[in-house]
């Protein structure tokens, strides 16, 4: 269990726009439904009921791609008044986003790019996590990003980075296992290392999502099958962090709601050895 | 355990972004790109490249998600280099990607001449707007338009050639709808949406009374507008 009390949902779904209706008339089995929060912000009022209709059926988290943490800017306080509001509009369970920033000068690039892993990158964001907390008057979950470059001046891994962020900003973990995976490929690195390094107890959910190989590179496309070797991984997550919220990303090519919870069942086998080691243990 | 920081004087976070938003975005300045760049196995030329390429392509499916009539229209190959040149104008300065696209009719005016994917683009636009427009019915003038309960003209008349066939967005009880309106019909339209008054746009229109009625029944059905007139 984390430290936070956050309880596992068991797996869940990003909510995408094509299933929504088939999610609402049939009400299929699922342990939640993750809402990318930029998508949610500002809808039309029947777009908006029907995603308050979802909120009702499943437990919902936010998943946001905009709070641009890392950033120099100042952090945009409009865009944290309407995540709380929209937060509290669907009682979602918690609010995450990543380790990232997305522009600055005002620009917004909507990509995810990398910080440099320094002291004075850990007490910047820190410092934004700890204001953003108290703008949304709760806390975060900071997800581990894809990443395809790093910075000859970086001090420590990116592992270390988190676990003295959790600290310093007393935030939760969003641990996506194939962002792992993907880095490491490119990188270098271990990732058994890398789960190794970060908090036991502060990772609230989990990510599963599929890659692609492009010209040399593994890129975090979230428009594939999980991974063998994701799988693989998840299941040493699941080992140091116990059962956690889990949740499957498809982003581009999106199968029927049918062939993703055909994927999603696959960690269920994976789930229940956890349960029965930790039962035994 | 702390690895040792490279040998020269690292940059700052705020240097360091500023490098990087400058390398994204107008590459042949980025001269500093080497010196903060790492990337295991690739040149940080190939790395800045692939964010370049990864960040355009998310903006360019934006613009094929809100304007698929016309990516239809041009096929995907040119609609793909109308997607590209767009997105190489427009940066964001939102949180979200709503709206981002907007200024691709404008922008094919600009670039390509008002014909008939400017025409398209524009009608897309007004769909998009009436489908998350939350409005309420418009009070036409004594006399003008009549509106059904629940419609109101968000778009249009649409179409490339003045003397040709248009259409007509609307939004109707909450949702978006268009309807396509005939060539020889199409002035009494845009005259009543100009708000001219309804005997007025029809003795403009020179149609038979029998054309002026079945104009208005289809006006009806669609939830244009409330009746017909009661007389032609």
């Amino acid at each position: 269990m984390n430290r936070f009390g956050l309880p596992d949902f068991g797996l869940g779904l990003g909510l995408r726009a094509q299933h929504a209706r088939e999610l609402l008339a049939h009400r299929p089995p699922l342990g939640f439904l993750e809402l990318l929060t930029e998508n949610h912000l500002r809808q039309p009022r029947r777009a908006r009921e029907q995603t308050e209709a979802l909120a009702s059926a499943y437990p919902v988290v936010l998943h946001g791609v905009s709070m641009n943490l890392g950033s120099i800017d100042p952090l945009d306080r409009q865009y944290l008044r309407e995540v709380r509001e929209l937060a509290s509009r669907l009682g979602a369970r918690w609010i995450s986003d990543h380790l990232c920033w997305t522009g600055t000068g005002g620009w917004n690039s909507h990509e995810l790019l990398p910080l440099p892993y320094t002291d004075e990158a850990l007490h910047h964001v820190a410092h934004r996590a700890r204001q953003a907390q108290d703008a949304l008057g709760q806390r975060i979950a900071l997800e581990n990003p894809s990443t395809y470059l790093a910075f000859p001046h970086s001090q420590m891994p990116e592992a270390e980075f988190l676990a003295q962020l959790c600290e310093l900003a007393d935030c939760a973990l969003l641990l996506d296992v194939n962002n792992v995976y993907v880095n490491a490929m490119n990188r270098g690195g271990d990732p058994s290392a890398y789960l190794a390094a970060l908090p036991r107890d502060r990772v609230v959910q989990i990510h599963l999502a599929g890659h692609s190989r492009r010209g040399g590179w593994w890129i975090d496309t979230h428009a594939a099958p999980v991974a063998p070797d994701v799988w693989r991984l998840y299941e040493e997550a699941l080992a140091r962090f116990g059962l956690v919220s889990t949740l499957l990303e498809w982003d581009a090519a999106i199968p029927s709601l049918a062939a993703l919870r055909g994927e999603l069942a696959k960690a269920e086998p994976i789930r229940a050895r956890a349960e029965a080691a930790a039962n035994a243990a | 355990m702390r690895r040792s920081a490279s040998s020269g004087p690292p940059p700052t976070l705020a240097e360091l972004q500023r490098t990087l938003m400058r390398a994204l975005y107008a590459p042949q300045s980025a001269r500093t790109e080497q010196a903060i760049v790492r990337a295991a196995n690739w040149a940080p030329r190939d790395a800045l490249a692939l964010y370049r390429r990864m960040g355009a392509l998310r903006f360019e499916r934006e613009v094929a998600r809100e304007f698929p009539r016309v990516r239809a229209l041009l096929g995907p190959d040119e609609f793909a280099a109308l997607a590209r040149a767009f997105v190489a104008s427009r940066r964001s300065r939102s949180f979200t990607l709503d709206g981002y696209a907007e200024g691709l009719p404008r922008f094919i005016a600009r670039t390509r001449g008002r014909g008939s994917a400017h025409a398209l683009a524009s009608f897309e636009l007004a769909l998009r707007r009436a489908e998350r427009a939350d409005v309420k019915p418009a009070t036409p003038r004594p006399g003008a338009l009549a509106h059904a309960p629940g419609a109101r003209v968000l778009g249009g008349p649409f179409g490339s050639d003045p003397k040709g066939p248009v259409v007509v967005v609307f939004q109707r009880a909450g949702r978006a709808a268009w309807l396509d309106v005939a060539a020889a019909e199409a002035p009494m339209l845009r005259s009543l949406l100009r708000g001219a008054r309804v005997d007025r746009a029809v003795a403009r229109a020179q149609l038979t009374p029998a054309r002026i009625r079945g104009a208005f029944e289809r006006w009806v059905a669609a939830g244009l507008l409330i009746a017909p007139p009661s007389r032609g």
